[in-house]
């Protein structure tokens, strides 16, 4: 059997979600992202800070894809925590 | 109204389980079913390289239940659901499963289901109304 190898960059995928952190703190802050949206999906770009919206996890997603393809793409649920 | 119906058990750790087919792996994974988390599914990095699932640069920040937090790259697959093929929101556990780590079937998944756990009889039930 081939020995398993790990293609998941854990230090990339910190650097984007620190990014996408401080970028949705800004939005709740300046723009009552939590007062208007709560309970919605979010996916920011960390790159240029644009955002979408989506009723759904995959609406939000496939909004993203559409918006801005091939970015570095930070997903959360507007005021909720995500548990595991 | 058509009533239909996927069945579980409860493992030998008493927990709620279920197999899961990912499109793309030959056989299903047997997933834990976690109402405390609040997406749709976790599965291996193991079991995603398999599949071939697309990897891009997607990641999500999530609170673990001794209140640490990680991170988790985000995807995409198809499951078999009720019998037909349904794309699911995917977060992946980087490395390689662990002998007897389980997926875990998050709330989102469940979200138009019933769920009924029986430990005495050792059954689990999920129905929809379609």
């Amino acid at each position: 059997m081939a020995e398993f190898k790990s293609k998941i960059d854990r230090q990339a995928l910190r650097e984007i979600a620190d990014k996408g952190q401080a970028i949705y703190d800004r939005l709740v802050k300046e723009k009552g992202l939590e007062e208007k949206y709560f309970g919605l999906y979010i996916v920011i770009n960390v790159d240029t800070g644009e955002y979408v919206l989506g009723k759904t996890i995959l609406e939000a997603s496939d909004l993203a894809k559409e918006k801005f393809p091939q970015s570095r793409r930070f997903h959360a649920q507007v005021g909720v925590p995500t548990y595991a | 109204m058509l009533s239909q119906l996927m069945e579980g058990w409860i493992d030998e750790h008493g927990h709620p389980v279920m197999p899961v087919q990912l499109i793309g792996l030959e056989d299903p994974i047997v997933a834990l079913i976690d109402t405390g988390f609040n997406r749709e599914l976790i599965v291996y990095e193991e079991h995603s390289q398999q599949a071939q699932l697309v990897i891009e640069s997607e990641s999500v920040s999530v609170l673990l239940a001794d209140g640490s937090q990680e991170e988790f790259l985000r995807t995409e697959g198809v499951i078999e659901w009720f019998g037909e093929p349904r794309r699911v929101d995917i977060l992946v556990i980087p490395g390689q499963a662990p002998r007897k780590g389980r997926w875990q079937i998050g709330t989102q998944l469940l979200r138009d289901c019933r769920l009924e756990i029986d430990f005495r009889e050792r059954s689990v039930k999920l129905s929809r109304h379609v």
